[in-house]
């Protein structure tokens, strides 16, 4: 390294990068200690004078810092484009050389922040499998550098990826045009984000409920004193116990979150994805999308180890799909044994009508027919015998047993009403479980309210496990586990001979393929 | 070799579950022995102790029922170390294992990230040795196979990493 230093170009960013680092942290800091940032302001408001600039002086002694730290690294900051690898050089107090192959580069995205798009700048970002620092943020360089280095190192990366596979007659080169596949409009994003996160928004109403009520009360405290509010509740509770007054507290903290959460999910989602633009390159894939901040992400078709199609009931209502394109989770490469999961790991494609995802999904798994899979149910009786005889009727009887010998013994009638209710979310479940196999592709089905079905071509499984309890063997049944480079599919109760034909199957196209997987 | 679009009637298809599974070495029960000695002697020693202290007569239940534990755990994990078995194909290694829960295990050979041995010190002095084998996705180690002689151990590795190699140069 040190024979050729001469000759390397080493370069710095622009100083807008310093900006990004510094909003970037802002934004983790927000993000990750929301709670912590709540109970701070709530702090601040109900504190002394003197506790008070005490308190500034602080803050302003942290932006300080932070402001110094991100010039340093910013300083300290260099990279280098030389043959087919990126070098990096980085720390302040701990110098740190980082190489990466153009071949080993999972994925690359550009994206234009609003603060660096009138100065023709923008940020590169490039996610590398298997080394340990899975990211490499170039802040601040010129559009066209970075639009260039992006071109270069997916031209690269085919190259190399054509030589591994070898594949005969590959017509890679049919389709040499830039190609506009998809577009969104405002109200398909203001759709989406009604659809996407809807799990999420019970879970934080949920979290709001029972996790974080410290919290919410003490930002609720200090919302009363803004607003006027405790008035109201020192009523209640003179009026009530403090019991009623509280629950009265986390009606409102739903009602809130219920209004809220959808409010945020849209203008988030108008924020990430506005003017959404999916267009294809060859086997390349590029979207193109966000409102403040342009991202420009880009895609290999072989990288894909799955689809994941979503649509809950939101989504039904407006006839929407959510599509989502898997690949292989950062960190599994080829000398890592710990995995990294979660970390931008899925490329979406939002909102889609149903003739949209009829032409989309061929687009993206060649020669899979969708439209044909029938899927076969999994066990009944096995099923809901199981989930209702271990995990909801131990409960139920301990509760209505509790009751019926506490208060009276009238609530006995309440079993058979829960066991029904149950029965029927059990059933509702079991519908939903469904796996087949068309082609070359497997698809698995399930849900609740909405449906989820995951279609991946056979040959990239990494690995089929199966597993049978003294019951199950007994009943010929089995439970089965599909392990993709992205994620892991179980289907429960399926019969013990689909199980292994589903296995045989896939086995069979895993080791007749020689296309490289990832 | 070109890749085949499957054509195969799915009645014709390699059926894994008709392998025969080849049981460990003999040294691994022996092995699974020795590790349950050094679990429970311990564990039964200790059990003794209230009694010396207290020399009351009823506390001598606590061995009896540490010795009756032992018998029937043991028992199931020696059952349980012979029922193991492995089966290597062409193209893939097959694992069984689990007495009440039984678990199959096939990873084909061309999503091998690679192959590991190691081996412990009680399993060094029954000249053991386990086989761990890494693919991409699910947990960190996706098939670990105990009670394989050392060379045997060493020879499937080899016979994995060949394999590996083969589909990397195409």
């Amino acid at each position: 390294m040190s024979r050729n230093e001469s000759h390397l170009n080493w370069q710095r960013t622009s100083p807008v990068a310093v900006v990004f680092s510094l909003l970037n942290s802002a934004r983790q800091f927000v993000t990750s200690g929301l709670p912590a940032v709540a109970v701070v302001v709530a702090i601040y408001a109900s504190g002394t004078a003197t506790k008070k600039s005490w308190m500034l002086t602080g803050l302003l002694l942290f932006i300080v810092i932070s402001i110094v730290g991100s010039l340093l690294t910013w300083l300290r900051f260099r990279y280098c484009i030389v043959d087919d690898r990126v070098l990096v050089r980085s720390g302040v107090l701990h110098r740190e050389e980082l190489s990466v192959d153009f071949g080993r580069i999972q994925n690359i995205s550009i994206r234009e922040p609003f603060y660096m798009r009138p100065l023709g700048l923008a940020l590169l970002s490039i996610d590398t499998a298997g080394s340990g620092q899975k990211e490499i943020i170039l802040g601040g360089i010129k559009k066209e550098t970075a639009i260039q280095l992006r071109d270069t190192i997916l031209a690269k990366n085919k190259v190399k990826v054509q030589l591994k596979a070898a594949e005969p007659g590959g017509d890679t080169d049919a389709l040499p045009d830039k190609f506009l596949l998809l577009s969104r409009s405002t109200k398909d994003i203001v759709i989406y984000g009604l659809t996407a996160n809807f799990l999420l928004w019970v879970m934080v109403a949920v979290g709001a409920f029972f996790g974080a009520q410290g919290v919410a009360e003490n930002f609720f405290s200090w919302l009363g004193t803004t607003f006027q509010f405790q008035d109201l509740l020192t009523a209640f509770d003179s009026a009530g116990s403090l019991f009623s007054s509280s629950i009265i507290i986390l009606i409102a903290i739903m009602l809130v979150v219920v209004l809220l959460l959808p409010l945020i999910s849209v203008i988030g989602a108008l924020v990430r994805h506005y003017g959404y633009r999916l267009s294809v390159e060859g086997e390349t894939y590029r979207k193109n999308s966000g409102l403040l901040t342009r991202h420009d992400e880009s895609l290999k078709q072989h990288k894909i180890q799955a689809m994941v199609l979503k649509q809950n009931f939101v989504g039904r209502f407006f006839k929407r799909t959510n599509m989502q394109l898997r690949i292989a989770s950062a960190g599994s490469g080829a000398e890592s044994g710990q995995l990294q999961t979660g970390h931008k790991t899925t490329f979406l494609v939002p909102a889609l009508h149903q003739h949209e995802l009829a032409e989309l999904v061929p687009e993206f798994f060649p020669g899979c027919e969708f439209g044909d899979v029938q899927f076969s149910n999994i066990n009944c009786r096995r099923f809901t015998m199981v989930k209702l005889g271990w995990a909801v009727l131990p409960p139920a009887i301990l509760v209505t047993g509790l009751f019926s010998l506490i208060v009276s013994w009238k609530f006995v009638i309440l079993l058979p009403i829960v066991m029904v209710f149950a029965w029927w979310i059990v059933s509702r479940f079991w519908k939903k479980i469904g796996y087949g196999v068309v082609g070359d592709y497997g698809f698995v089905r399930d849900g609740f309210f909405g449906t989820e079905i995951t279609v991946f071509p056979l040959f990239k499984v990494q690995r089929i496990d199966i597993r049978q309890t003294p019951g199950q063997r007994c009943k010929g049944l089995a439970y089965l586990a599909i392990h993709l480079a992205s994620h892991t599919l179980k289907i429960p109760y399926v019969p013990a001979h689909d199980a292994e034909k589903f296995r045989d199957l896939a086995l069979y196209q895993v080791e007749s393929s020689n296309r490289a997987w990832y | 070799m070109a890749f085949i679009n499957l054509q195969v009637g799915l009645t014709d298809l390699p059926n894994a579950d008709e392998l025969v599974m080849e049981p460990m070495a003999e040294a691994y029960e022996r092995e699974v022995k020795a590790q349950q000695l050094i679990i429970w002697v311990p564990l039964l020693i200790i059990s003794f102790v209230p009694f010396v202290l207290e020399k009351f007569v009823l506390l001598l239940l606590i061995p009896v029922v540490i010795l009756l534990l032992a018998t029937i755990i043991s028992r199931l994990v020696i059952k349980k170390s012979q029922v193991k078995g492995v089966a290597l194909r062409d193209f893939d290694i097959a694992y069984r294992s689990g007495l009440f829960w039984r678990k199959t295990v096939i990873v084909a050979f061309n999503r091998v990230q690679h192959v590991e041995v190691s081996s412990g010190p009680l399993q060094r002095k029954f000249g053991l040795a386990s086989v761990k084998l890494f693919t991409a996705g699910g947990s960190s180690v996706d098939l670990k196979i105990d009670g394989l002689m050392a060379g045997r151990a060493e020879d499937i590795r080899a016979f994995i990493a060949t394999k590996i190699d083969d589909t990397a140069i195409e």
